[in-house]
This record gives C-alpha cells, structure tokens and sequence, in this order.
C-alpha cells in the first residue's frame, strides 16, 4: 500500500479524537535541530468542520484488539486497515513541519498485540524524531490503557503531552461500551502521567464519604485539608470513578491551576496529560460529565478535558443511532469548562443533581447569573476581578482592561462597549457607580427582571448546532 | 481639524514616520498631526515634509524606550505596521504621552488616540501570530524554502524571529508580494529584513516575474499532495461548517494555503 492510502485511512481513523492542541510547551531549539515549542501553540489551518488543525494527527495502525462500541477503528466493525512503518511516519512529520504545514504531530494507535507492545512502537517513533531528527516540534503521544508505568514514564520523556482517554463518563458505561477497558487500566496511566509530571495525585473524597458527609466549612483548613490525599499506588483502591459533584469547601480549577508552578521548558511533559469524554453516547447528565471533568483536573492535573459529539458512524447495539453528534450539548460543555478553567467556578454552582442537565439556549454563565440575581448588579467601578468575571459579558480580557481604564476616572456605561465588554450581555448585570446602562432596542433600564431578561441573554447556539437531542431508550439497550 | 498648525507628512516607512514624530514633539502645542504622505490632502492643509533619517528615527525610538520600556515599544510597533487607516495619527499622539508619562500613558482607555492605537496593535499581534501558522514553504530544487504571503498588516517584522528560530538550519524566504518585503533566512545566522525582494529564478512567468512553481525541487508536489489529501481526510462530514472555518481564516488567505487550492 502506498503512502496516501495509508494517510488517507490513518487520519480518517485519528480523526475523533478532538484534541489537536498545541500549547503548553516552550521546548527550546536545538542549535543544527529542526523546530521548537510556541508556548501559546498556533493553528495552521482550519478543517471544512471548523475546527483548528494544528498537529499531524494519525494512528500508527488502525488494526485493534479490542472492540469499543464507539469506536470505527473496533474489532468488529468492517474497515479497511493498514499501519505505517515508523520511518514513512517519521518522514511525513518532518516533510510537514518543514513546510510549516504543522506544529507537530499527534501519534496514537490501534492496540495491536497487547499495550505495552503498541506503546513500545510509538515511543520509538517519538525516539527516532527526538533523537535522530533533532527535531523539538511539538508531540502528543496517545497512552494505551494498561501500559506499564515504565513505558507511559518514557512516552513522557520524549512527549510534549500524553494523553489517555476515558471517553465513558461512567465505570458501568466503560464496562458495557468498551469491556477491553478497565477503569483501573485508565487511571493507573493517569496516575503515572501525573507523577511523570511532578504532581502527586490525589483522591478528592473517600468513596465511602457522601457528598453531605463532608463539613461544608472548615475555617481555617487549607486546600485539599479535610480531604484525605491518598499516596503511593497500594493505598489506591481500584476502580476509583469518582462522579459526584464536588463539595463546597473545594478549591476552584482555576485557583488549583494558578497555584501550580509550570515550566513550559520542561523537558518532560511541558504540555501535561489531557483526556476526553465521549458525549451521548452512553447515559449520563452533564452533571456527571462535568464532575467527573472536575475531579480530573483537581485529582491528575489534568491539563484539558475534551468533549467529543458521539459520531455514530457504523451501527453497533451497544450504543445509540443518533440522527447525528450532538453538538449542542458538547458546546455548552465546553463553555461550561471553560468556566472551570478560567472564571473560578466549582462544577456544584453550574449543575446540581436537581438540575443535571445545561441549559439548551442559555450559555452556562447567563444561566448561572439568572439564578443568582441577588449578586447583581455589579459595580464595575468598585468591583474585582473575580466578581466582574462573573458578569455575563465580561470575560477575563474585558475585566482587566475595566480594571486598567479605571484607574484613571470612573468608567460611564458608554464607555464599557470600547473596552469589549459584551453590553448585550452585561447590560442586565452592571452600575457604572449607580448608573445603569439602557437595554439596546428598549426603553427599560437594566435592573435584571428574570423573564425579560432571559429572552434576551438566548443566545443562537441552538439555532446554528441543535436538532440533535438525546432519544434514545437506555434502559432498553442495556 | 487643526489645519491651521500644519500636518507632518512621512513616506511609508516607520522611521520615516518617527522623523515625523520627533518633528512633532519638538513643535509647540497644539501639536502638528502626524500623516501618510500617500493620504489626499484637506483643502485648507499645510503641508510640511520630513525626510526619512535612519538615525534621528533611532534616536527618538531610544529616548521613548527608555521612559517607556520595551513592551510599550512592541506595542508602538505593532500599531505602526497594522497600517490600519488613522493609527499612525494616533499612534503620534500616544508617542507623545508615551515620552511624558511613561508606559502608564496606555492604560488610560478612556482616551481614543489609546484606545485606537491598542485595537491597531491587537490586529497586528493576531494577523502576527495567524501567520506563524498559514506560512506555507515549497522547497525550491536549489534546496532552499520560498513562502509568498499576502498578509494585511506589514506582519514580517513580526514573524520573523519565530521562523528564523524555528527553522534555524534552513535556507528561506519568506516573501510578502504586495509590499515587495522579504524575511531572508540563511542557515546559522540571524534573518535580515529586505525590500524589493525579487526571488533569484531562471524561469519567469508572462509578465517577466519569476516563477517559484517552475523552480520546485523534485517530490515538491507529492508532498503537497498528501498534505491536501490530509487535511480533506481531517475533516468530520457530519459536524462540516464552513462558516466556522472562514471566520478562523478569511477567503482572503486561501489563495497561498496548499490545501485550500482547488481540488
Ligand atoms: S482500543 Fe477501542 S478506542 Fe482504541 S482503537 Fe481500539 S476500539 Fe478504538
């Protein structure tokens, strides 16, 4: 089989992975080596989907052992197959990166024999392009659950970033869509990850301590305080999948993260661990997915969770026919993520059991603020930073450049629009020292009246990306 | 506006456009505008033209950095190569309150002339960093790199240490054809900034310009190939937007994007 079958199918297969970022690493140039790290990682293009390619992103063979029901790269699922020898790979990432069509490559792999043997051939591709090539590009190496500690330890030396995918938000998820699978397989690489990255993992709430159980304040206790930090792989009892939401006294993923000293030069997983999460293809509420999304980055330091749309692609009765991916609900996922990573807010204010599911029309934040209008409305001459980040409209650029501008003279409403604050949004929530904006297109005055204003805060997600919402008998596919 | 007190006018270049300001900053308030030659002249304007001299430009860049620091003179320069309509004029004014009050003179939003002269600078910065993404090389048979941008800001000073860093032991151009300017790159050394690049070809295209297509390397081609045929394999037909894909990258760069070529 010549070179572009073999790509043609190996990127196909490599596709529904969604990860393709490239930041976190500032690996340096080698002097007579090819290529280094941008720290902000850089898009070179933009997919027919809309969706930024930055990476190579290709499996090394897409013949497997194993059978995930969602997966088209399955057992039993009838596709063409065909694998790379390591060298016709390692000369497509350097052809590529010469021609700056890439900032790197991100290699996984169909498990052929067992984990560690697929493991054993991926790192020696990521060898041959470190060692051999010089090359410092950026590289996202795929971790096959079960791999020895040893091996996920040397994937990470070469690596930029490794990253292991839960994809099922659930173990009886895990256990009925991907028996291949075990959670012990998963987060046992999770864990190595996370030590390979210098961060002792940790378990968040003993299972056998109830969300309710835990003291909901503990004046004085320092983060992680009341929670016992499990050490050393003995004392972890297996399998762990810790879904609940998270209690009140815990730290934000946003204070946890800020707290983290980095070093994007860091010769060994500069750019950390990530995973995803398979959206809609099994049971579970976004108050799962976001929960367990939460704990990964507390627990592993997880640097991103991504969310992927169940693309139902050749029918398996394990898992729904949907009509299509449901982007809608991975959208506001993702928006609620964000708020995780850089809004400081707990996975508890955006979803309780009573409410597991995001709001369809409303982005997470807006739904957040209609909930909590007795926070409002904020001063944004007198508030912080955190309390203006938490205005619908303002985001961490905007808040700053508040702060910034009003150092000077006290900021009027009008004023606000320059410095990109989403007036459409934030006219409901804000005072400029006691004067409140005018509502565009209306002669009310911002003073949030719920109603009113939560048709106004609809924003077009559903529009541009609904249609397709879960149908699907669960209990009559189990 | 203030016609009366006169415009400064420059030709195109930045230190032509620092002479100009250092003109300004040495003429009495209200201080003299600062514009393009190239732009139409008002009806009732005085008109006054400086010449471009390298190092009275080099003096007043290093008078300002000193009060101001270096990250408020990146700021300057980015606003300056964005060539956004006004920035310049702006931006002469801010290098005034620069020289007065320090790097502090641009937190002050509330004033248009910084306000318009960040917004040039973020444009500049993010067209800056697109690029560092949508530059597309083609090995010449020569064995050297070529890369023919189309960038609307004057983004190769900007770039250029990114490649040259990157791409340390390769022999490149990067070549901006509209404003004739190249980033020349030879293995080892640092890069160098030219203008009225012509690449050195023995084949030419109608017209007498040199054509880079005639000049591949062998195996140019195949490469292309299967880059295009990747990114068509990358994309998931049933999430296909193509609206989300052109607000990420405008039509107006695809005529220099491999993949984006007609297929
Ligand atoms: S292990 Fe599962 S997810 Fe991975 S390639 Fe095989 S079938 Fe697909």
């Amino acid at each position: 089989m010549d070179t572009i079958r073999k790509l043609e199918i190996l990127s196909d297969a490599a596709k529904y992975d969604a990860s393709c970022s490239s930041s976190g690493s500032a690996r340096p140039a080698l002097s007579g080596g090819l290529g280094n790290g941008a720290v902000g990682g850089i898009c070179h293009t933009w997919a027919a989907d809309g969706r930024c390619v930055s990476l190579l992103k290709v499996l090394l063979s897409n013949a497997c052992a194993w059978d995930c029901a969602y997966c088209v790269n399955r057992r039993s699922n009838d596709v063409s197959r065909a694998g790379f020898e390591p060298e016709e790979l390692v000369r497509l990432v350097i052809d590529f990166y010469k021609r700056n069509y890439i900032e790197g490559a991100f290699l996984s792999s169909g498990v052929t024999g067992c984990p560690d043997t697929t493991m054993e051939r991926l790192i020696s591709v990521a060898r041959t392009l470190r060692v051999r090539e010089r090359w410092n590009g950026y590289l996202h190496l795929k971790a096959i659950p079960g791999a020895s500690e040893q091996l996920v330890a040397e994937a990470a030396r070469w690596a930029d970033r490794v990253s292991v995918n839960i994809e099922l938000p659930s173990a009886e998820s895990l256990g009925s869509v991907a028996p291949d699978k075990s959670p012990r397989a998963i987060f046992s690489v999770m864990r190595s990850l996370a030590r390979a990255g210098g961060f002792e993992p940790r378990r968040l709430l003993p299972t056998d301590v109830t969300p309710s159980s835990v003291p909901s304040s503990n004046p004085g206790s320092t983060a992680f305080g009341n929670l016992p930090a499990v050490s050393g792989a003995a004392a972890e009892r297996v399998p762990v999948y810790d879904v609940r939401l998270a209690s009140t006294d815990r730290p934000s993923v946003m204070e946890v993260r800020k707290d983290r000293r980095r070093n994007p030069e860091a010769a060994v997983l500069p750019a950390g661990q990530s995973t995803q999460l398979v959206v809609g293809a099994s049971p579970e509420s976004d108050a799962v997915i976001l929960g367990l999304a939460e704990n990964l980055y507390l627990a592993y330091d997880g640097r991103r969770v991504y969310y992927s749309a169940f693309v139902p692609t050749t029918p398996d009765p394990r898992v729904p026919a949907l009509p299509g991916p449901p982007l809608l609900r991975e959208h506001r996922l993702y928006q609620a993520d964000w708020l995780f990573r850089f809004y400081g807010f707990k996975a508890d204010e955006i979803l309780s059991a009573d409410r597991p599911f995001l709001d369809a029309d409303l982005d997470p934040k807006c739904a957040w603020a209609l909930r909590n209008l007795d926070r409002f409305p904020v001063d944004v001459n007198r508030a912080d930073y955190l309390e203006l980040l938490r205005v619908p409209g303002i985001g961490p650029r905007s808040a700053s450049r508040i702060l910034r501008a009003r150092s000077g003279s006290a900021l009027k409403p009008e004023a606000l629009q320059a410095l990109g604050v989403v007036m459409k949004r934030a006219a409901f929530f804000v005072t400029c020292s006691g004067t409140v904006p005018r509502i565009a297109g209306s002669m009310k005055s911002a003073n949030p009246e719920a109603a009113f204003a939560r048709a106004a805060l609809v924003d077009g997600a559903r529009e541009k990306l609904g249609g397709t919402q879960l149908e699907f008998d669960w209990d009559a596919s189990a | 506006m203030n016609g009366a007190e006169g415009t400064i006018v420059y030709h195109g270049s930045f230190p032509g456009f620092l002479c100009a300001c250092a003109e300004a900053l040495n003429s009495r308030e209200p201080a003299p505008r600062v514009l393009d030659a190239r732009v139409e002249p008002t009806l009732f304007e005085a008109r006054f033209q400086v010449a471009r001299d390298d190092e009275r430009a080099a003096a007043l860049w290093d008078r300002i950095s000193n009060r101001a620091g270096s990250q408020a003179m990146v700021t300057v320069l980015e606003a300056f190569l964005s060539g956004m309509p006004g920035a310049d004029a702006s931006l002469a004014t801010v290098l005034r309150k620069l020289w007065r009050k320090g790097a502090k003179a641009l937190d002050d939003l509330s004033d248009g002339d910084v306000l318009a002269v960040e917004k040039a600078a973020l444009r500049a910065r993010q067209e800056g960093h697109k690029f560092c993404g949508l530059v597309r090389f083609s090995k010449l048979s020569d064995g050297s790199w070529y890369a023919p941008v189309e960038p609307s800001c004057d983004v190769l000073p900007l770039i250029a240490e990114h490649f040259s860093t990157r791409f340390s032991s390769m022999r490149f151009a990067i070549h901006d054809l509209a404003r004739g300017s190249a980033i020349i790159h030879e293995a080892g050394r640092p890069c160098s900034l030219v203008e009225g690049f012509h690449l050195d070809a023995a084949t030419t295209q109608d017209g007498g310009r040199p054509d880079p297509e005639a000049e591949l390397s062998r195996g140019e081609k195949e490469i292309r190939a299967l880059w295009s045929l990747y990114f068509r394999a990358i994309a998931i037909e049933p999430r296909r937007n193509r609206r989300l894909q052109m607000s990420h990258m405008p039509r107006k760069y695809w005529s220099r994007l491999t993949e984006m070529g007609p297929d």
